[in-house]
């Protein structure tokens, strides 16, 4: 955490592309369906802001830009979709191959995971 | 003493503001600036009590916590009737205030404790806790930041501790604008766009007020070179130093909407730049 020498209020920020190269996500869209209440989303033209609602400066302003793809993703988590569910509406959604989307839904949720637990 | 009295009116951030006690009322310097009379009802209410209420917190529900590994600042607490506030001094990390908002945020009741028949209802962090939560009365964001108003434009700078928004400032100053503040100011929207204003500090600074015209997210670089931020990214970059608590669903809708508003009629910029006077013709040459 950064903190100013006028304020108490510092924040920190971590604007995120949801596109990465991580293969082995630890959490599941079910575990992250759970976590969806505790986040405020804005749509800013294809892209989605997610803000964590958090009790201390420590994990403040933690915002996630979400790209479209991603963003189609959060939308679309549902009660009980799973992973292979999610992968399919990707797939039928974006019109790519199903390894594509696996992959994109697995950097996702690496993604998501990484961040929640800063 | 101009800065004693029992009855205090200030506007800061064209926000008119009252405060009031049976006691003594001091007020840090930074306050005697704002001091203004109120013909109109105000638009925040502080009554300001001396000593301790007779009721604790201990069976609320704390919802904030604001402190680091050396210190509490402050700790806020979901009461019935809005917040309730539980104010550490900086220096003993003993309490100093303890303060109630009712839910409308527009009604402060501050407890402090006493020196000498004196109260200091405002002191440092209490002033811009008062601040942050009348922001949330209007389209309005507090933000660590600096702002440099030529006359014409307000160009407003922000950044990480260090990044140089005090350097900024000074360069700015030296070319003939005038600073509105370098570290924390308020942006509040108007019939046309959105204004900048300073808030009392310190020190003392006259209240000023610019138009915002742009926004510079800074840091240091070998080299002045800049690129237009748009879409989530300017909102998000540009919300990071908002000064915030993001406890409730409700603020962070609130700020989301403002900042996107902010990123859709101002410019938002990313800029590295080098501490001399190359970098304000450099970003005159790239607003046109």
């Amino acid at each position: 955490m950064i903190i100013c020498k006028f304020c108490v209020f510092c924040v920190q920020i971590l604007a995120f592309k949801s596109r990465l190269n991580i293969q082995k996500p630890k959490m599941d869209i079910q575990t992250l369906y759970k976590m969806k209440s505790k986040f405020v989303a804005r749509k800013v033209g294809n892209e989605l802001i997610i803000v964590p609602l958090t009790d201390n400066v420590a994990q403040m302003s933690e915002l996630f830009t979400l790209n479209e793809t991603a963003k189609f993703l959060w939308e679309n988590i549902s009660e009980h979709a799973s992973n292979e569910d999610i992968e399919k509406l990707l797939t039928d959604e974006f019109e790519v191959d199903a390894e594509t989307t696996r992959r994109d839904v697995a950097a996702f949720l690496s993604n998501m995971d990484i961040l929640l637990k800063k | 003493m101009e800065n004693q009295q029992k009855t205090f009116s200030l506007s800061i951030a064209d926000f008119a503001i009252q405060l009031h006690s049976e006691s003594l009322i001091e007020l840090e310097d930074g306050y005697l600036p704002f001091l203004k009379n109120i013909v109109n009802k105000p638009d925040i209410d502080i009554e300001c009590i001396a000593g301790w209420p007779d009721f604790s917190f201990d069976e609320s529900q704390k919802v904030f916590e604001a402190k680091n590994e050396v210190q509490k600042f402050y700790a806020i607490y979901s009461i019935n009737s809005g917040l309730g506030f539980v104010v550490y001094n900086q220096q003993t990390n003993e309490i100093q205030q303890i303060a109630l908002l009712n839910e409308h945020f527009t009604h402060w009741k501050v407890y402090s404790v006493t020196l000498d028949d004196i109260i200091m209802p405002l002191k440092y962090p209490m002033g811009p806790i008062i601040m942050h939560y009348m922001t949330l009365t209007s389209d309005a964001v507090m933000m660590h930041a600096s702002c440099a108003f030529d006359g014409e434009k307000g160009r407003m700078f922000s950044g990480f501790s260090g990044a140089g928004k005090s350097t900024m400032s000074m360069i700015w100053s030296q070319a003939g604008s005038q600073i509105v503040n370098d570290d924390r100011l308020i942006i509040r929207k108007t019939d046309n766009g959105f204004n900048v204003h300073n808030t009392p500090m310190y020190y003392k600074d006259m209240p000023k007020v610019a138009p915002l015209s742009a926004v510079y997210l800074i840091s240091h670089s070998p080299e002045n070179k800049i690129k237009k931020l748009a879409g989530a990214m300017a909102v998000t970059r540009v919300m990071a130093f908002c000064i915030q608590n993001n406890f409730d669903k409700q603020f962070i809708q609130k700020r989301l909407r403002i900042f996107t508003e902010i990123s859709m009629q101002v410019p938002v910029y990313d800029l590295g730049f080098v501490p001399n006077q190359s970098v304000v013709q450099f970003i005159k040459a790239h607003e046109a």
